[in-house]
């Protein structure tokens, strides 16, 4: 039987058919891990669209929350077109507020407080927008590239501040956490060393080229020649906006020719 | 003579940007015929003097008879591009002109400027404009970059687990709300790394 329920937002989600008992394997069976936490049994299923995972009760939960929000944000998005900065910043605030005890791993307040800063920061209350930036920031990052995200938001909220040499350097401490893994995500951030560089009047440092070739291996290809350090970086970006990264090349020779399934 | 002006900005600094296409959106705010503030919104060039130049050209436009001939910021094509207006100018009952200006540098670049005249008082009314066109105009702007980014969102939504090949470095599950979020920021740009589209296979 699917329940339901309606989220601070007022939007009406439908919550997964579950039935405990039908999901527990015989007693003899092993019982395969949480598909998310891959810590807890799964004795759950969470079910998508066209696909399902095995999950943790807890898991499911936090899923579930993860769900209501992006897809509350149907409705926020409306608000912020119009430019009705406070009604989102409340909407997001009650959700918060109505699903704190689901929020298992904190996914949810750090969501919120990441979305409060950059309502804020569209909104053109700076002051504030900072405040909420380093308060995100006090989260732990999940990967390079969220502390990427937040390095460049900070920035440009600093930069708006009045202090754009302080937003080069702040954006450069984030960029400078680096790890193999998110290579192929480095061309997506390249311009912010570039206009954050060319606001303080001054070519994008060489000791970030070592970076951009990394990024440029990643994809397979060489650094594009351009006049300076900056523009090669934009032209790299541009370059390897649609090519398939290294770990998609992989699973493609790994696994017969497809990029891998969406699904499960 | 605000599009002139914008030209001449473009002439003189398009040189500097990078890329060969921009877009850029500025509010401009009016009191009583009276430009009381602009400011850009949305994404920005990647030249502050151009910038800055825009945002000049924009604050002395206001003009009580220059703003009254709903000519005035748009272009009509002459030494334009040949795009030219891509939205009517309207006239809010209370607050808005909205306008789209192509304007060209040196080299090819083209850069759309967005308008949005937020008429505080005082503006001329225009009888004959129904309030939904307005509407819908307002609806528009910044259309290209949510454009870009809202499907690729719902998208999203509709996917929200990662796929096989990306799960090692991003988890079970896109963050689909910071990647709308990082799109907007891009100008338009979508995170593809971080939130693949279903299927998506690049080149």
């Amino acid at each position: 039987m699917a329940l339901s329920k309606v989220s601070a937002a007022g939007l009406e989600t439908e919550l997964n058919p579950m039935q405990e008992g039908d999901d527990m394997p015989s007693a003899d069976e092993p019982q395969p891990l949480c598909w998310l936490c891959r810590k807890k049994p799964a004795t759950h299923t969470h079910t998508q669209k066209n696909f399902s995972e095995r999950v943790c009760a807890t898991c499911l939960d936090r899923l579930q929350v993860q769900h209501d929000y992006e897809h509350a944000w149907l409705h926020f998005l409306e608000l912020e077109d119009e430019e009705r900065y406070d009604e989102v910043l409340a909407g997001i605030g009650a959700f918060l507020e109505a699903n704190r005890h689901r929020d298992h791993d904190l996914w949810l307040v750090r969501s919120i407080t990441r979305d409060r800063s950059l309502i804020l920061f569209e909104a053109g209350r700076y002051a504030e927008a900072d405040e909420a930036c380093d308060a995100w920031g006090r989260f732990p990052f999940d990967n390079v590239t969220d502390r990427w995200f937040h390095g460049s938001a900070k920035a440009q909220i600093v930069q708006e501040l009045g202090n754009p040499r302080e937003a080069l350097a702040i954006f450069e401490e984030a960029f400078s956490h680096q790890d193999p893994r998110y290579a192929a995500s480095i061309p997506y951030y390249l311009h912010w060393l570039v206009d954050f560089s060319d606001a303080v009047g001054q070519p994008v440092d060489e000791k970030w080229r070592s970076v951009a070739v990394a990024g440029a291996a990643d994809f397979a290809v060489e650094m594009p020649v351009r006049g300076s350090l900056g523009e090669s970086m934009l032209a790299l970006a541009e370059m390897t906006q649609e090519m398939p990264s290294k770990a998609q090349r992989e699973w493609e020779a790994n696994h017969g020719g497809g990029a891998g399934k969406d699904e499960p | 003579m605000t599009v002139r002006a914008l030209q001449a900005c473009a002439e003189e600094g398009a040189g500097r940007l990078r890329r060969q296409a921009y877009e850029i959106g500025f509010k401009v705010e009016l009191t009583d015929d009276r430009v009381q503030a602009v400011a850009p919104k949305g994404p920005r060039l990647d030249d502050a003097g151009l910038e800055r130049c825009m945002m000049h050209a924009l604050r002395t436009m206001g003009d009580a008879e220059s703003l009254r001939d709903r000519t005035e910021v748009i272009s009509y094509g002459g030494r334009l591009p040949a795009r030219g207006v891509l939205a009517n100018v309207t006239v809010l009952p209370e607050l808005v002109k909205l306008a789209e200006v192509v304007v060209a540098g040196p080299g090819g670049v083209t850069i759309v400027v967005v308008v949005v005249v937020v008429v505080i008082a005082a503006v001329v009314l225009s009888e004959d404009e129904p309030k939904e066109e307005v509407a819908e105009a307002i609806k528009r702007w910044p259309k290209k970059v949510l454009e870009k980014c809202q499907p690729l969102f719902d998208q999203c939504l509709d996917n929200l687990s990662q796929p096989d090949w990306n799960r090692e470095v991003f988890g079970g599950k896109k963050d689909c709300r910071g990647c709308f979020a990082e799109c907007k920021r891009e100008g338009g740009q979508w995170p593809y790394r971080r939130c693949p589209p279903p299927g998506w296979k690049p080149n």
